[in-house]
């Protein structure tokens, strides 16, 4: 996968994995991993100045969690502003997916309005 | 094994500079507990230590390049959150002043010192040369009234910032 690709999309990425619940870096990273198939592979240490801008931006909120007896985690929720910026960059997304494929003749989203 | 991690952490930390130093241990100790958990599974899944750490710390990224875009966002955080005030901008200007008013009196401090070694050199070997003397006064009276000059203005930025710091509370 080309890394720059990768790079810019890696907000929308947390935005879309945390969607499902609060999570901490490691946990995100796995996510991404996983639900990809193993085809999203990047440097893990670059979520964290993503996770820390989408922090700034109010998109996500963060707070410290001590529970299960092991080392305290940073962990990051979805905010109400970070639900509604995921919904405006998967539909930017589906919009530039779809262009792309009507040039190159690949296949539609047809979960685009 | 741990060293190694605490090496790679110490070399992104490098990086977080000028951050305050609870907010660099604080995403220190996020990423530490990142690589702990990464070389944890990794362990689980059969590697061998060495292996797992290198694997880990080769999945995470270089360390330089994550210390400086930690440090990127947070100045851009910080320029985002606190734009520069006028009162600010008074406060730069107060220093700049500062700093020029320090040289020029420690200018003056070394001219000083050299304008008596030269009259004392003068007076022992009986060879005085006053117009050297004199010139070397000339650029001491220029000096100081530089330094009184800049004093002045230094006096007149530190009230005014004051002024507009206390206008902003």
């Amino acid at each position: 996968m080309e890394r720059e690709l990768l790079k810019g999309n890696t907000p929308t990425m947390i935005l879309a994995v945390l969607s499902d619940g609060p999570l901490h870096g490691y946990a995100i990273a796995r996510q991404i991993e996983e639900r990809s198939g193993n085809a999203l592979k990047f440097k893990e240490g670059t979520l964290y100045p993503a996770l820390h801008a989408l922090e700034r931006q109010g998109f996500v909120k963060s707070g410290w969690e001590t529970g299960g007896g092991g080392p305290a985690r940073k962990v990051y929720t979805l905010t109400i502003e970070g639900h509604a910026e995921l919904a405006r960059r998967t539909e930017t997304w589906r919009n530039f997916s779809n262009a792309i494929n009507d040039v190159i003749g690949g296949k539609r989203d047809e979960q685009t309005a | 094994m741990s060293k190694q991690l605490e090496t790679y952490l110490a070399r992104i930390e490098r990086r977080l500079w000028p951050m305050p130093l609870t907010l660099r241990r604080e995403m220190v100790g996020e990423l530490r507990g990142h690589l702990n958990e990464a070389v944890h599974d990794s362990l689980r899944a059969g590697h061998a230590p060495e292996v797992a750490l290198k694997g880990t710390l080769q999945q995470f990224g270089e360390p330089e390049k994550i210390g400086r875009a930690l440090r990127r966002e947070w100045r851009g955080s910080k320029r985002q959150s606190v734009p520069p005030s006028r009162g600010d901008r008074l406060v730069l200007a107060w220093n700049v002043l500062f700093a020029g008013w320090f040289f020029l009196a420690l200018n003056i401090g070394v001219a000083v010192v050299i304008r008596g070694a030269c009259a004392l050199f003068f007076a022992v070997s009986g060879n005085a040369n006053t117009r050297f003397l004199e010139r070397q006064d000339e650029s001491l009276g220029i000096s100081v009234a530089m330094w009184i000059a800049l004093g002045l203005l230094l006096v007149f930025f530190g009230k005014l910032s004051n002024a507009r710091r206390r206008g902003a509370a």
